[in-house]
């Protein structure tokens, strides 16, 4: 019965779409009721195209009124019978079109830059759309406002709004699917591993910018059409109608409905629609006319700060209570995972074929490579190489400028100086989710998963690059979409089991154990078959024993799947067991590189280790500091900023 | 020519006040406080209710709403932003709009706020004419005071271990916290400071425009975002370059070209510019070698 | 949340007066667009004697009540209003309108109710002492006194929020409350939003009385009493020409697209009239700072300016003008709002104004007021009954003036009325407002719908200047010309 529920909305709004115009015949309510419920479902339509933006892919748009002003003037130019007067149809795609390259227009300079750039913009153009652009004589007769006529089919005209609500109601629906599409294909997973952590993104293929750009641009286009339909239901509009204050309303809207939650957005819509008609028309609440934006303003704080999930959440919670009473129990670890063998999927780029790429030429190779942080110097001309089918290890004191390295590495960060090359063709110039799309995995210190979401999510999250389909299809569900998922799904299935993972398989990766999170981590990394593996510190936070599983895991991935590692790691005697080659990283130079058991030998890197007592503590207060995440991100924000600043 | 110089500066210097808030809010806490402006405005009403309403010197009001708005900043950083320290920082800027809108509707509904209301300037007199433009006492002091703030932070925050720690704050917590400063007191002081230069900005530009009502300061401060996106964001140094070109670009384009909403279309328009061209700011270069002598 | 709430707080000021003034309009010829005549035609028809009489008769007895309630008012407009609705009615009108269905025409009127419903920003009305009590003062006291032919009028509002869209499901509420006529309130914004909503319904339609906007074609339902923005624009420049003659003028005007008529027919007066035009400038709503084009204007030689602007705008541009130490004569909107706040220095020179309301100052009977002074007693009189105390309005400050207009157009209304008759229907009052011809109605301006080629009644106007209060040292406006169509 599962499905029943998902679809129990659109379901709903079928429903409406169907009775609106017999309830309306029937004199069940008056016009301007049905006007402010159809007012109600374009804010519906509104909200949730703000809510893929905010909360898929976390970015703001402070001016959304403004491309839905887009969308009503367009459709106004495209039917209104002194210009295009061409059929309502015609014009909702025309709205679509208009409001994604409004959208794209804008967010190509607010994206590049991780951060409230795409605020600041939307703002600036709610304004400038006010003053300048609405006032165009060709788009709203100037100031003075233009009329969209109602649909009109042969003769019968929508000009009850009754009728119009199927119409709208359907819209809505068609909305719905859309945005349902992204949230199940590798857009909306692409979305959330964006808005989770950018880096980590990155790190299984997603281009962050254009991912970014892509939600603004798709949520452009839904304002577009749901601008087409709120001027439709009201039949007028000019350059006032969609004034900043409504923008906000919006967010206000989509954040107390519940970020990322459908149904919960559009329940929101529907109350602060009708919220103020209530007020106004209930005489004993007449004091507290006024009070909607008070009230809607202090909910919002109060729910961003101690519900971030909003009304959808508190609902889920609620319910979740009910069902279960308590508590997940503590989830056990499942015993000795295997990890997935997987071969090399389809739909990846071609290797490189390098004469010779087998022997003499390293998988990673990295000459040279400096790294500077304003006036501290955090890699001095480091240079590794990583040869087939080994694990190489890279030790050093904390601060050392290991992560550094990595970063500089996979793409995260741009080195000041140096070249990277893996598997003999130099990608020094290619952004992290390029190199990803090569054959390059990594794990991050901190986990690098989306957290809420499930186990197989985060494996399908990790095949972004081998899911070769394009964004027509995924946002329609025509073409390659369905087969390609549904590989997608298999194969995530097959890694499940091999790590022997089933019972979690639909498990928030949060709530998993700090081991067992490293279990899918190195799943995730593994079930694109990469030609190299980055692990940073992956036995951090691990109990003894689940690290000594950890070794026998390297070992079978280097020895049984033919895996190329390169590891970071704090724990000396993991290193020593499994690694074949070792590098000491100290002040950001290469202090020595030979066989693991000869360097930890070696006087230099023994003082680099222990000589210096102040660097130990200092250490340990770093270590305890990260264990509490306590901070915005430190670390990724850093990589991020400079990453994206090529 | 001298008249855009005149004027641009004039506004610039306000622009710069907002911006350095929005900056300090920025470095200190990595997130934009969109509510910022409305608290300038609301600090108008406080200021008003001393000065015009109960006939106190315009010292007075000044004072009472500057520490009206360090509270009410460090009072949202406490009840609010401080719930957040593990959300997404675009979740801290949701929640600022929160607090314009429960402003602007709170103004309106207990303030009386349609009424127009006019603050006393803080100097009387009508002032010097330079390059044909008269330029009041009230300007004088704005530049005196954009200027003596400008010297105060630097002071503030390049030579103490705790303006160092706000300066680091967003960037780099685990150092802050290393060096022994706690965190909820940069986050609260950087909240509270920010709100009162805007009530200080809101203050200086009053008596040039002669009223006001409710969202009064919003539209500068919209300039302010700008100055400061300009400027880069994080840098002080950037927000006050940032104010000022702000402040010319938009009394130049608007001598220069006649369409409609000339002003704002022109700063948006140098606001992509430089995010295209030099996306962390016009101070970019400037901001490094800073930090290298430090 | 920003400029456009503020640009709602400043609209809010005007538009208190605005409930008024909407009444205040008055019916139009149907428009001229083709095939929409059809429905109204012109007859012979006048009303028969026994119906004048009959009115007539009505009229006087309710006026005697009304004398000897404002029997302090001395004769009382209630008796003039009485007259005037007899002298209409026996005047009789040529126009038979025929524009509402059987149907529809006796819609929001029964033998003891005449329903009526007004959009307006109410958001804010408690901000600035008005309530909507306050805007229903005059109705309490008809109703008290008889009501219109018995019936009691009743006028609800809705906010409009000063919004387009809110303006559109204010109206639609209107409409389900089975109103007589729909009331208008000032708003370039929403009046033209209402007006296109209004003339494309398809059923169940709408008597729409609206206030000043500017001059459109295809109009059937939609009318309004008051001077158009072309209108307004036209005689501004007269004004110019006859107070200020010789003198360069310099316009700062809102950039709309609904201002603009008034822009373009001040220009083609001004031409007519050789009044040099110096200085032209389009700003945008709330851009507050007008420094810039002040010095420009200056600069340019302007010694008149004319702020074709809402009241808040005016008034900062006044006061920066001054900041600047710059004070030309000043040609705006007459709101007390203005001139009260920029206090004496607007009688340095004194600014001057043109409205299609008369000036109202608190308690001041002399000069021109003198002409509607009973109407200014009445008024005062009725606020203080039943809106005095300390719960309600102050009309000594700058919302006595915007009362004063409202009050004089639910005045106007209710002289149509009593000129309407005991059986009054939608179309009736269609041709009652074609029989006023050039008539005043108590303190508003005389209306005219007989003229070819438009669909409006309003072209008369009161000429303004600032001057002191000597009883309250106020700085207020009052009338130089009162309901004059060409200034000269």
């Amino acid at each position: 019965m599962t499905w029943l529920r998902r679809i129990r909305f659109p379901l709903l709004l079928m429903a409406g779409a169907t009775l609106a115009p017999l309830l309306g015949r029937a004199g069940f309510l008056s016009e301007s009721k049905w006007l402010y419920l159809g007012v109600a479902v374009t804010y519906a339509a509104a909200a949730l195209s703000l809510n893929l933006l905010m909360g898929y892919a976390g970015q703001i748009s402070l001016g959304h009124f403004a491309l839905l002003g887009t969308g009503a003037l367009v459709s106004g130019v495209v039917t209104s019978a002194d210009r295009g007067g061409l059929p309502f149809m015609v014009a909702l795609p025309v709205c679509a079109i208009v409001g994604g390259v409004v959208a794209f227009v804008l967010g190509l300079p607010a994206l590049r830059l991780r951060g409230l750039y795409l605020a600041v913009i939307t703002i600036g153009f709610a304004y400038v759309a006010d003053q300048t652009i609405f006032k165009l004589n060709y788009l709203s007769h100037g100031s003075a406002g233009i009329h969209l006529p109602r649909p009109l089919v042969n003769t019968f005209s929508f000009s009850r709004t009754s009728d119009f609500m199927g119409i709208l109601c359907v819209l809505l629906v068609v909305i719905w699917q859309v945005d349902r599409n992204v949230t199940r294909t590798k857009l909306g997973r692409a979305f959330h591993g964006i808005r989770i952590d950018e880096s980590v993104a990155a790190s299984f293929g997603v281009d962050p910018r254009r991912y970014k750009l892509l939600a603004f641009v798709i949520s452009g286009a839904m304002a577009g059409v749901a601008g087409s339909m709120y001027g439709h239901v009201y039949m007028f509009v000019n350059n006032e109608s969609f004034g900043f204050e409504k923008s906000l309303l919006l967010v206000i809207i989509v954040v107390v409905g519940g970020l990322g939650s459908r149904a919960g957005v559009i329940v929101s819509a529907f109350f602060y629609a009708l919220f103020g008609v209530v007020l106004t028309h209930i005489s004993w609440l007449h004091i507290f006319r006024g009070f909607d934006i008070l009230i809607g303003a202090a909910l919002l704080m109060y729910t961003v700060s101690r519900h971030p999930g909003g009304l959808a959440q508190a609902f889920q919670e609620s319910r979740d209570r009910e069902r279960r009473g308590t508590p997940d129990e503590e989830a056990e670890e499942p015993a000795l995972p295997k990890l997935p063998e997987m071969p090399r999927p389809s739909g990846l780029p071609e290797r490189p074929t390098v004469e010779g790429l087998s022997g003499s030429v390293p998988v990673l190779a990295a000459h040279e490579i400096s790294v500077r942080f304003g006036g501290l110097q955090a890699v001095n001309a480091a240079s590794l190489a990583v040869p087939r089918n080994k694990i190489v290890g890279l030790i050093g004191p904390n601060g050392a400028g290991k992560t550094t390295m990595f970063n500089a590495m996979s793409g995260l960060l741009k080195p000041n100086a140096g070249k990277v090359e893996l598997l003999g063709q130099d990608v020094s110039e290619m952004p992290a989710h390029a190199r990803a799309r090569l054959g390059m995995g990594r794990t991050f210190q901190l986990i690098g998963l989306a957290g809420d979401l499930s186990v197989t999510e985060n494996l399908l999250l990790a095949q972004h690059v081998v899911a070769s389909y394009g964004v027509l299809s995924a946002l329609t569900q025509i073409g390659p979409s369905r087969s390609v998922e549904r590989e997608l799904r298999d194969r995530a299935a097959e890694a499940i089991s091999a790590l022997g993972f089933e019972r979690f398989a639909n498990t928030p990766v949060k709530r998993l154990s700090h081991g067992q999170q490293r279990i899918v981590e190195l799943g995730c990394v593994l079930v694109t078959a990469p030609e190299v593996v980055m692990l940073d510190e992956p036995s951090a936070g691990m109990s003894p024993g689940a690290a000594e599983n950890l070794a026998v895991r390297l070992r079978d991935m280097r020895d049984d799947l033919g895996r190329t590692i390169l590891l970071i790691e704090h724990n000396i005697p993991l290193v020593l067991d499994v690694c074949d080659e070792l590098y000491v990283l100290s002040g950001g130079e290469i202090l020595a590189h030979g066989l693991p058991d000869e360097v930890v030998q070696r006087p230099d890197v023994i003082a680099a280790y222990l000589g210096e007592p102040a660097a130990a503590a200092i250490v340990e207060a770093e270590a305890e500091a990260e264990a509490t995440p306590v901070k915005a991100k430190p670390a990724p924000r850093k990589r991020t900023r400079a990453g994206a600043a090529k | 020519m001298g008249q855009v110089l005149v004027l641009g500066l004039v506004y610039g210097v306000i622009y710069s006040l907002f911006a350095v808030g929005i900056v300090l809010v920025y470095r200190g806490s990595g997130t934009i406080n969109f509510a910022q402006g409305e608290i300038g405005t609301f600090g108008l009403f406080v200021a008003w209710w001393f000065t015009t309403a109960h006939h106190l010197p315009w010292i007075i009001g000044a004072v009472a709403a500057l520490v009206m708005a360090a509270a009410l900043g460090a009072g949202f950083e406490w009840a609010i932003v401080s719930h957040m320290v593990e959300a997404n920082r675009v979740s801290v800027a949701v929640a600022t709009i929160g607090l314009l809108a429960f402003l602007v509707a709170f103004e309106v509904r207990f303030f009386e706020g349609g009424n127009i209301r006019k603050m006393v300037a803080p100097i009387r007199g009508t002032g010097w004419s330079v390059f044909g433009v008269v330029v009041s006492p009230t300007q004088i002091l704005s530049l005196l005071a954009a200027g003596a703030l400008a010297a105060g932070l630097a002071l503030l925050l390049k030579k103490t271990d705790f303006g160092l720690g706000v300066l680091a704050a967003a960037q780099d917590p685990v150092a802050v916290r290393l060096v022994g400063i706690p965190l909820a007191r940069v986050s609260a002081f950087v909240w509270g400071l920010g709100a009162a230069v805007s009530v200080l900005g809101a203050l200086f530009i009053e008596p040039t425009i002669g009223v006001f009502t409710p969202g009064f300061a919003s539209e500068m401060f919209i300039k302010g975002l700008a100055a400061a996106v300009v400027g880069g964001l994080t840098s002080l140094e950037g927000a006050f370059v940032g104010g000022l070109l702000i402040g010319f670009v938009e009394v130049g384009a608007n001598r220069v070209f006649d369409f409609p909403g000339v002003k704002m279309f022109s700063i948006l328009f140098v606001m992509l510019l430089v995010l295209l061209v030099k996306p962390d700011g016009l101070m970019e270069g400037f901001k490094f070698r800073r930090r290298a002598l430090a | 949340m920003r400029t456009n709430r503020r640009g709602r707080v400043r609209a809010c000021l005007i538009l208190a007066a605005l409930l008024g003034v909407s009444a205040c309009t008055g019916a139009k010829l149907p428009n001229q667009a083709a095939g929409k005549r059809s429905k109204l035609k012109t007859t012979d028809t006048t009303l028969t004697p026994a119906e004048a009489a009959a009115q007539a008769t009505t009229a006087s007895s309710i006026a005697a009540a009304q004398a000897a309630a404002a029997a302090k008012g001395g004769k009382g407009a209630a008796t003039q209003a009485a007259a005037l609705g007899k002298s209409v009615a026996s005047d009789g009108s040529n126009f038979h309108s025929t524009l509402f269905s059987d149907a529809e025409d006796r819609i929001g009127i029964t033998n003891n109710s005449i329903t009526m419903c007004a959009h307006a920003a109410l958001t804010y009305a408690a901000a600035f002492h008005t309530d909507v009590k306050d805007l229903n003062v005059f109705w309490s006291w008809v109703n008290d006194h008889g009501g219109i032919y018995g019936r009691k009028v009743t006028v609800t509002y809705e906010n409009d929020n000063y919004d387009p869209q809110t303006a559109i499901t204010a109206a639609s509420t209107c409409r389900d409350k089975n109103i007589f006529m729909l009331l208008g309130g000032i708003g370039f914004d929403q009046i033209p939003a209402v007006r296109d909503w209004v003339e494309n319904l398809t059923s169940k339609h709408l008597l729409y009385l609206y206030h000043t906007a500017n001059e459109t074609t295809g109009k059937r339902y939609s009318f309004t009493e008051l001077p158009t923005t072309q209108s307004m624009g036209k005689q501004f420049a007269q004004l110019a020409a006859a107070r200020y003659h010789g003198q360069a003028v310099g316009i700062l005007k809102r950039h709309s697209d609904n201002w603009e008529p008034g822009v373009t027919a001040f220009k083609a007066e001004a031409r007519r009239l050789g009044v040099k035009i110096v200085y032209e400038k389009a700003v945008e709503k709330n851009a507050a700072n007008y420094t810039q084009e002040l010095l420009d204007a200056k600069a340019a030689g302007a010694q008149v300016m004319w702020g074709w602007e809402n009241a808040l705008a005016a008034t900062e541009m006044v006061q920066q003008a001054k900041n600047q130490s710059w004070s030309p004569n000043w040609m705006l909107f007459p709101f007390n709002l203005t001139s009260q706040t920029i206090g004496d220095a607007a009688l340095a020179p004194k600014l001057s104004g043109l409205a299609m309301f008369p000036a109202f100052s608190y308690g001041d009977f002399s000069g021109e007021f003198a002409k509607y002074a009973d109407d200014m007693k009445e008024f005062q009189a009725q606020y203080a009954q039943y809106d005095g105390g300390n719960s309600g309005v102050d009309l000594h400050s700058f919302g006595g003036d915007l009362l004063f207009l409202n009050w004089t157009a639910q005045k106007a209304l209710y002289t149509q009325f009593l000129a309407c008759g005991q059986d009054c229907t939608r179309n009736k009052f269609i041709d009652v407002l074609h029989g006023y011809k050039k008539k005043p109605i108590s303190s508003s301006c005389f209306i005219d719908f007989t003229r070819p080629n438009t669909h409006l009644g309003g072209y008369a106007v009161n000429v303004m200047e600032t001057y002191k209060n000597p009883s309250d040292g106020k700085v207020n406006w009052r009338n130089t010309q009162t309901c004059v169509e060409t200034i000269g």
